[in-house]
């Protein structure tokens, strides 16, 4: 594909792409502009070309590209690459398997992760109503989206190294933020577990963040700027370095990038054939 | 003179010897895949190797639904660069 074409696709007129291609960049862009507005006709759009299961792989990849490549920029990664390359020699620091890279040596493949049970991560999700067991569900046909992604969310969100009680504040902060309180309802036991009631999250959906602790101000600053424009401020980062640690930055990040687009393509999957009215 | 404005890194690097350490052969393959398609680069997972458990979970994640899926590969590369132009995103 040429720079120019590049550039077009995702238009109306764009040459060189596929019609599967132009029905997952029309999916994408609402997603980026409009996702207030997704609504089934744009998952039939996709139904056209694309089976169900291949549905679910462009709308779970859509979801995690909106917020996933903003944590890694909110790092900093950017700042490790010269003209848009990451030149080895210029870095602080030698690179893990930095020396194997230049050898001949054939490259080990990346084993396939265990497939978790459906069922057992959608009993789970129903037992904390974290995540919404009908994200689960929605993803249940793919052949392993339901596992990594569950894995993934399970790991960041209801696991970790950080205190629940601030994954729970940025999941309801998000859920807020995206006007779907289904994602994380005031029933959850994860978040009445946290001591995360009808208060907290009238805060959290004026952004009044005077009645947290300066740690959970920290993060929930963080959330808020993935979430909202995806850009994180300096003086926002600062604060999140005066209160975490890098490792528990990083979880901090992951937990907002697993739920900021699926939380969306959630809400609107509310009401259709494919995912109940809460 | 023009400047140009180069975001300052805010997370550092983990240090190779730290993850060799690990002798973990997972996260070794995915050093060693990156050095090759340069997707994701390498300095991405020094950034998230600060977190062995979220990067395996992460990477997992991300690694399958790019390679190991049922679209084509051409596809999910032309929505990786589509979207982060869309949202404004360097990366």
């Amino acid at each position: 594909m040429t720079e120019k074409q590049l550039t077009k696709a995702g238009e109306a007129d764009a040459e060189g792409v596929t019609p599967r291609e132009q029905a997952a960049l029309r999916f994408g862009k609402r997603l980026c502009y409009e996702w207030p507005d997704l609504n089934q006709g744009n998952y039939e759009d996709l139904l056209r070309v694309f089976t169900q299961q291949e549905m679910i792989e462009v709308v779970t990849l859509c979801a995690w590209q909106f917020g996933g490549p903003n944590m890694l920029t909110s790092w900093g990664a950017e700042g490790y690459k010269r003209d848009g390359k990451v030149v080895l020699e210029a870095l602080p620091v030698r690179l893990a398997y930095a020396d194997a890279a230049k050898s001949e040596a054939p490259r080990p493949a990346i084993p396939h992760p265990p497939m978790l049970s459906i069922s057992d991560l959608i009993n789970r999700a129903i037992q904390r109503r974290s995540p919404p067991p009908g994200w689960l569900k929605f993803l249940s046909p793919h052949p392993f989206l339901p596992s990594t992604w569950g894995a993934l969310y399970e790991a960041v969100v209801e696991g970790g190294i950080v205190e629940n009680r601030i994954k729970q504040l940025q999941r309801v902060l998000l859920a807020e933020y995206v006007q779907c309180p289904g994602w994380a309802p005031e029933a959850s036991t994860s978040l009445t577990a946290a001591g995360i009631g009808s208060r907290e999250r009238a805060a959290l959906r004026s952004l009044d963040l005077t009645m947290f602790s300066r740690r959970e101000r920290a993060a929930l600053r963080y959330t808020e700027g993935l979430v909202g424009t995806g850009q994180v401020s300096d003086a926002a980062f600062d604060d999140l370095k005066a209160e975490f640690t890098e490792s528990e930055i990083v979880e901090l990040g992951y937990a907002v990038s697993v739920q900021n687009g699926a939380s969306r393509v959630f809400r609107s999957l509310l009401g259709t054939k494919w995912v109940e009215p809460r | 003179m023009n400047t140009v404005d180069i975001p300052r890194p805010r997370l550092s690097l983990v240090p190779g010897e730290v993850v060799e350490s690990w002798n973990d052969p997972e996260i070794e393959a995915h050093f060693r895949t990156s050095y090759i398609e340069g997707t994701p680069p390498p300095t991405s997972l020094s950034l998230d190797a600060h977190n062995r458990d979220t990067q395996r979970a992460g990477r997992r994640f991300m690694w399958f639904i790019f390679h190991e899926g049922l679209v084509e590969h051409r596809l999910k590369e032309l929505l990786r660069i589509k979207i982060a132009s869309w949202r404004n995103c360097d990366y």
